[in-house]
């Protein structure tokens, strides 16, 4: 600590080591949903979800004592796990004040923001505020948390998150499915393609036809009543780049290198 | 050690659950089975697994409800006529349709895996 001055801070005095430490650390800017007792209970300076750190979160409560200033908003969020100071920053244009969000107090409301610490006390700096008045939206957002924090969990302690995943016989039935890897997609395969997909691709890859296979040939493979779903996958598919129309719109061939 | 600085923790829990909630927190969603008039002090929930409950509130309905989805926070009771919550607070929702299924699912894990409300490292 005694020859290390001035700008070579060894991290014992001061800022240094925190700032050196951000910088090492990617900036990624992931959005997790969380509850609201995870960043309250969390005492460090940065709130980190078992150890990975966490920026930006999205949280669904109840807007408690919403109080409008001249160039501030400051309101709590509370979920049924607990609250959280937040602030909204108010754009001031000239004179006139942006408009407010059109959100009620003791209504729900989804917020997305970064975590500031102030005092030791954990505060939300909100970036976006919305309504909510569509309750599937909250039990989404709910199992998300689940998700993402079991996810975390996993990372953690060194096990591969599609292995061998939490209540897996339940996870099967439907919106949420806890095996997948990535949170954003999480009715996708290990391969990224849904099932009808992967089969689609498999059909298409298979082929030993130059001009790949006709639209007529790949519905043949299916049931009758699977041709609209048939013919949206393969949509799908051109789009996404994983097959190409070869002699004219009817014919398709799977992307080499997939 | 966490002491909550504000604001309470209420279990997601559905119909099936709440017996092992008696005497605790607890967030219920249903639809309201009966009509209620703006005054009444008192609710018939249906839970997303089909079970009645008596939702009391602790003030005057301010808006008629029937067959809007609701969360109920509130405490759990027991009474002789069967389960009851005593209601601190409860948000209507314009949903015309909910899936009740996934709910019950998010109901099952936030009680099945450990520490649901929490993420600190054990």
């Amino acid at each position: 600590m005694s020859v290390n001055g001035g700008f070579v801070n060894d991290g014992e005095g001061g800022g240094g080591s925190a700032t050196k430490k951000r910088e090492q650390v990617r900036r990624v800017q992931s959005v997790v949903p969380v509850f609201i007792s995870y960043i309250t209970e969390c005492s460090d300076e940065e709130f980190t979800l078992y150890g990975m750190p966490v920026q930006m979160v999205d949280i669904i409560g109840v807007l408690r004592n919403f109080d409008v200033q001249s160039t501030k908003a400051t309101c709590l969020i509370e979920d049924q796990s607990g609250s959280i100071q937040a602030i909204l920053w108010l754009e001031t244009d000239g004179d006139s004040i942006s408009a407010l969000p059109p959100v009620k107090e003791n209504c729900y409301v989804r917020v997305f923001g970064s975590i500031r610490t102030q005092d030791g006390s954990k505060m939300i700096m909100i970036l976006k505020i919305i309504p909510i008045d569509d309750l599937n939206v909250v039990t989404h957002h709910r199992l998300q948390i689940i998700h993402a924090k079991v996810y975390a969990e996993k990372l953690a302690t060194g096990g591969l998150p599609a292995t061998q995943p939490v209540n897996h016989a339940a996870a099967t039935n439907g919106t949420m499915s806890f095996g997948d890897i990535k949170i954003n997609t999480p009715q996708e395969n290990p391969h990224g393609l849904k099932p009808i997909q992967a089969k689609i691709m498999s059909l298409l890859k298979n082929t030993t036809n130059y001009m790949g296979m006709a639209k007529s040939e790949i519905l043949a493979q299916f049931d009758s009543a699977q041709a609209r779903e048939v013919r949206a996958t393969l949509d799908f598919l051109l789009d996404e780049g994983h097959a190409y129309t070869t002699c004219d719109n009817d014919h398709y061939k799977a992307t080499d290198g997939f | 050690m966490t002491i909550m600085s504000s604001g309470k923790q209420y279990s997601i829990v559905n119909g099936a659950q709440l017996p092992s909630f008696m005497g605790k927190n607890v967030s219920v969603i249903g639809v309201v089975a009966k009509y209620a008039s703006a005054g009444s002090l008192s609710l018939t929930i249906n839970t997303t697994d089909n079970i009645a409950l008596t939702v009391n509130l602790n003030k005057p309905l301010d808006k008629d409800l029937n067959g809007e989805y609701i969360e109920v926070r509130g405490v759990c009771e027991n009474a002789r006529e069967g389960k009851i919550i005593k209601a601190e607070e409860y948000f209507s929702f314009n949903n015309t349709s909910f899936d009740a299924k996934s709910h019950n699912t998010l109901c099952k894990f936030v009680n099945s895996i450990p520490n649901g409300y929490s993420a600190k490292k054990n």
